[in-house]
Protein backbone atom coordinates (compact mmCIF):
# COMPACT_ATOMS: atom_id res chain seq x y z
CA UNK A 1 0.00 0.00 0.00
CA UNK A 2 1.39 3.05 -0.94
CA UNK A 3 1.81 6.23 1.45
CA UNK A 4 0.54 9.24 0.01
CA UNK A 5 2.51 11.65 2.56
CA UNK A 6 5.81 9.70 2.35
CA UNK A 7 8.14 11.14 0.03
CA UNK A 8 10.75 8.56 -1.53
CA UNK A 9 13.17 11.89 -3.01
CA UNK A 10 14.45 12.81 0.36
CA UNK A 11 12.99 15.93 0.32
CA UNK A 12 10.89 17.25 2.85
CA UNK A 13 8.48 19.38 0.93
CA UNK A 14 9.39 23.18 2.36
CA UNK A 15 12.56 22.32 -0.23
CA UNK A 16 10.88 21.51 -3.22
CA UNK A 17 8.03 23.70 -2.74
CA UNK A 18 5.21 20.69 -3.45
CA UNK A 19 3.50 21.56 0.21
CA UNK A 20 2.20 25.27 -0.51
CA UNK A 21 1.15 25.75 3.27
CA UNK A 22 4.93 25.53 4.96
CA UNK A 23 6.64 27.37 1.46
CA UNK A 24 7.28 31.03 1.95
CA UNK A 25 7.08 33.41 -0.92
CA UNK A 26 9.43 36.70 -1.09
CA UNK A 27 6.31 38.59 -0.30
CA UNK A 28 5.33 36.23 3.39
CA UNK A 29 9.20 37.08 3.49
CA UNK A 30 9.10 40.79 3.43
CA UNK A 31 5.90 40.74 5.76
CA UNK A 32 8.11 38.76 8.24
CA UNK A 33 11.18 41.54 8.14
CA UNK A 34 8.59 44.27 8.40
CA UNK A 35 7.07 42.86 11.11
CA UNK A 36 10.05 42.24 12.63
CA UNK A 37 11.54 45.48 12.58
CA UNK A 38 7.94 47.33 13.39
CA UNK A 39 7.95 44.66 16.37
CA UNK A 40 11.24 45.96 17.21
CA UNK A 41 10.37 49.22 16.70
CA UNK A 42 7.22 49.41 18.85
CA UNK A 43 8.50 47.47 21.43
CA UNK A 44 11.96 49.75 21.69
CA UNK A 45 11.31 53.04 21.13
CA UNK A 46 14.32 54.25 22.75
CA UNK A 47 16.29 51.71 20.11
CA UNK A 48 17.87 52.32 16.77
CA UNK A 49 17.58 49.94 14.60
CA UNK A 50 20.66 48.97 12.14
CA UNK A 51 19.25 46.67 9.73
CA UNK A 52 22.76 44.92 8.30
CA UNK A 53 23.39 42.48 5.58
CA UNK A 54 23.55 39.54 7.90
CA UNK A 55 22.11 40.51 11.33
CA UNK A 56 19.75 42.81 13.13
CA UNK A 57 21.63 44.96 15.79
CA UNK A 58 19.70 46.63 18.51
CA UNK A 59 21.71 49.37 19.81
CA UNK A 60 21.61 52.75 21.87
CA UNK A 61 20.31 52.07 24.84
CA UNK A 62 19.81 55.67 26.28
CA UNK A 63 21.19 56.76 28.95
CA UNK A 64 19.20 54.54 31.58
CA UNK A 65 20.62 54.67 34.67
CA UNK A 66 20.24 50.63 35.51
CA UNK A 67 21.31 48.99 32.70
CA UNK A 68 19.72 45.40 34.58
CA UNK A 69 16.63 46.77 34.31
CA UNK A 70 17.14 47.93 30.33
CA UNK A 71 18.49 44.14 30.13
CA UNK A 72 15.60 42.52 31.56
CA UNK A 73 12.93 45.19 29.94
CA UNK A 74 14.70 44.42 26.25
CA UNK A 75 14.95 40.74 27.35
CA UNK A 76 11.07 40.49 28.12
CA UNK A 77 10.27 42.83 24.76
CA UNK A 78 11.91 40.15 22.44
CA UNK A 79 10.61 37.25 23.81
CA UNK A 80 7.05 39.13 23.55
CA UNK A 81 7.84 39.77 20.08
CA UNK A 82 9.45 36.28 19.25
CA UNK A 83 6.17 34.67 19.99
CA UNK A 84 4.18 37.46 18.04
CA UNK A 85 5.95 36.37 15.02
CA UNK A 86 5.76 33.10 15.27
CA UNK A 87 1.38 33.22 16.24
CA UNK A 88 1.57 35.31 13.01
CA UNK A 89 2.23 32.44 10.96
CA UNK A 90 0.54 29.45 12.76
CA UNK A 91 1.25 27.14 9.43
CA UNK A 92 5.07 27.50 9.99
CA UNK A 93 6.98 24.68 10.09
CA UNK A 94 9.62 25.94 12.70
CA UNK A 95 8.74 25.50 16.08
CA UNK A 96 9.92 29.30 17.91
CA UNK A 97 7.64 27.96 20.89
CA UNK A 98 10.69 27.89 23.51
CA UNK A 99 12.55 30.50 22.66
CA UNK A 100 16.20 31.11 24.23
CA UNK A 101 17.97 33.69 25.48
CA UNK A 102 21.30 34.10 26.49
CA UNK A 103 21.64 37.56 28.18
CA UNK A 104 24.65 38.71 30.23
CA UNK A 105 25.27 42.79 30.77
CA UNK A 106 26.06 44.27 27.82
CA UNK A 107 24.44 41.41 25.01
CA UNK A 108 20.88 39.57 24.15
CA UNK A 109 21.66 37.03 21.72
CA UNK A 110 18.44 35.44 21.00
CA UNK A 111 18.94 31.82 19.69
CA UNK A 112 15.34 31.48 19.45
CA UNK A 113 15.31 33.88 16.80
CA UNK A 114 17.10 31.13 14.41
CA UNK A 115 13.92 29.97 13.55
CA UNK A 116 12.08 33.29 13.09
CA UNK A 117 15.33 34.68 10.87
CA UNK A 118 16.06 32.30 8.41
CA UNK A 119 12.79 33.47 6.27
CA UNK A 120 13.38 37.30 6.97
CA UNK A 121 17.59 38.00 6.82
CA UNK A 122 18.66 34.50 5.03
CA UNK A 123 21.37 33.25 6.45
CA UNK A 124 21.26 35.05 9.94
CA UNK A 125 20.64 32.97 13.00
CA UNK A 126 20.75 35.41 15.17
CA UNK A 127 20.03 38.57 16.43
CA UNK A 128 22.68 40.46 18.67
CA UNK A 129 21.27 43.00 20.93
CA UNK A 130 24.25 45.60 21.76
CA UNK A 131 24.30 48.45 23.83
CA UNK A 132 26.19 51.35 22.93
CA UNK A 133 29.34 52.10 24.32
CA UNK A 134 30.25 54.80 26.67
CA UNK A 135 26.79 55.05 28.75
CA UNK A 136 27.94 53.30 31.21
CA UNK A 137 28.02 55.44 35.11
CA UNK A 138 30.35 52.62 36.55
CA UNK A 139 32.73 52.33 33.46
CA UNK A 140 32.55 56.45 33.51
CA UNK A 141 33.65 56.31 37.39
CA UNK A 142 36.12 53.86 36.99
CA UNK A 143 37.93 55.51 33.94
CA UNK A 144 38.00 58.93 36.16
CA UNK A 145 38.76 58.09 39.20
CA UNK A 146 41.92 55.31 37.69
CA UNK A 147 43.07 59.18 36.08
CA UNK A 148 42.59 60.95 39.77
CA UNK A 149 44.42 57.86 41.51
CA UNK A 150 46.85 57.71 39.15
CA UNK A 151 48.07 61.87 39.80
CA UNK A 152 47.68 61.21 43.49
CA UNK A 153 50.32 58.48 43.25
CA UNK A 154 52.38 60.14 41.50
CA UNK A 155 52.51 63.34 43.65
CA UNK A 156 52.77 60.75 46.82
CA UNK A 157 55.88 59.08 45.80
CA UNK A 158 57.11 62.21 44.80
CA UNK A 159 56.64 63.41 48.47
CA UNK A 160 57.75 59.82 49.86
CA UNK A 161 61.17 60.03 47.92
CA UNK A 162 61.63 64.11 49.14
CA UNK A 163 60.95 62.41 52.54
CA UNK A 164 63.25 59.59 52.15
CA UNK A 165 66.59 61.85 50.99
CA UNK A 166 65.43 64.70 53.82
CA UNK A 167 65.79 61.68 56.68
CA UNK A 168 68.62 60.40 54.99
CA UNK A 169 71.39 63.42 54.61
CA UNK A 170 72.67 62.06 57.56
CA UNK A 171 75.82 63.87 57.84
CA UNK A 172 77.53 61.22 60.47
CA UNK A 173 74.43 61.40 62.09
CA UNK A 174 73.50 57.89 63.13
CA UNK A 175 70.20 56.99 62.22
CA UNK B 1 77.25 71.09 53.57
CA UNK B 2 74.59 73.31 53.80
CA UNK B 3 74.55 72.53 57.68
CA UNK B 4 71.50 70.24 57.61
CA UNK B 5 71.52 67.03 58.97
CA UNK B 6 68.84 64.02 58.58
CA UNK B 7 67.41 61.99 61.21
CA UNK B 8 63.80 61.32 61.09
CA UNK B 9 62.61 63.77 64.03
CA UNK B 10 61.28 67.39 61.90
CA UNK B 11 62.34 69.36 65.24
CA UNK B 12 65.58 68.75 64.42
CA UNK B 13 65.55 68.40 60.60
CA UNK B 14 63.94 71.19 58.67
CA UNK B 15 63.88 69.64 55.39
CA UNK B 16 61.78 66.87 56.97
CA UNK B 17 59.71 69.69 58.68
CA UNK B 18 59.55 71.16 54.96
CA UNK B 19 58.79 68.42 52.60
CA UNK B 20 56.34 67.01 55.90
CA UNK B 21 54.53 70.33 55.47
CA UNK B 22 54.42 69.53 51.41
CA UNK B 23 53.16 65.82 52.01
CA UNK B 24 50.59 67.46 54.53
CA UNK B 25 49.19 69.76 52.11
CA UNK B 26 48.80 67.29 49.82
CA UNK B 27 46.70 65.67 51.77
CA UNK B 28 49.23 62.62 52.30
CA UNK B 29 48.07 59.72 54.38
CA UNK B 30 50.18 59.66 57.64
CA UNK B 31 50.72 55.81 57.25
CA UNK B 32 52.45 56.71 53.82
CA UNK B 33 54.82 59.50 55.66
CA UNK B 34 55.35 56.95 58.50
CA UNK B 35 56.28 53.65 56.59
CA UNK B 36 59.00 56.22 54.08
CA UNK B 37 60.26 57.00 57.72
CA UNK B 38 60.44 54.21 58.85
CA UNK B 39 61.80 52.27 55.54
CA UNK B 40 65.16 54.62 56.20
CA UNK B 41 65.50 53.68 59.31
CA UNK B 42 65.58 50.37 58.68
Amino acid sequence: MEDDDDRTDGTDGWMDGTDSNERMSDVDRSIDRYLLIRLVAASCSRFVILLEISRYRLIDRGRHQNNHMASRYLSQRLRSWVFAASSTRPNNHINIHNPVIISNNNNLVISACAAVLPTCVGATNTVLARTMAGHSKWANIKHRKERQDLVRMRRFTRCTKAIFTAVKRTHGHEL
Amino acid sequence: MDGTEGGPDPKLNPRLGLELSIAKSLNMPKANIDTAIEKVRR
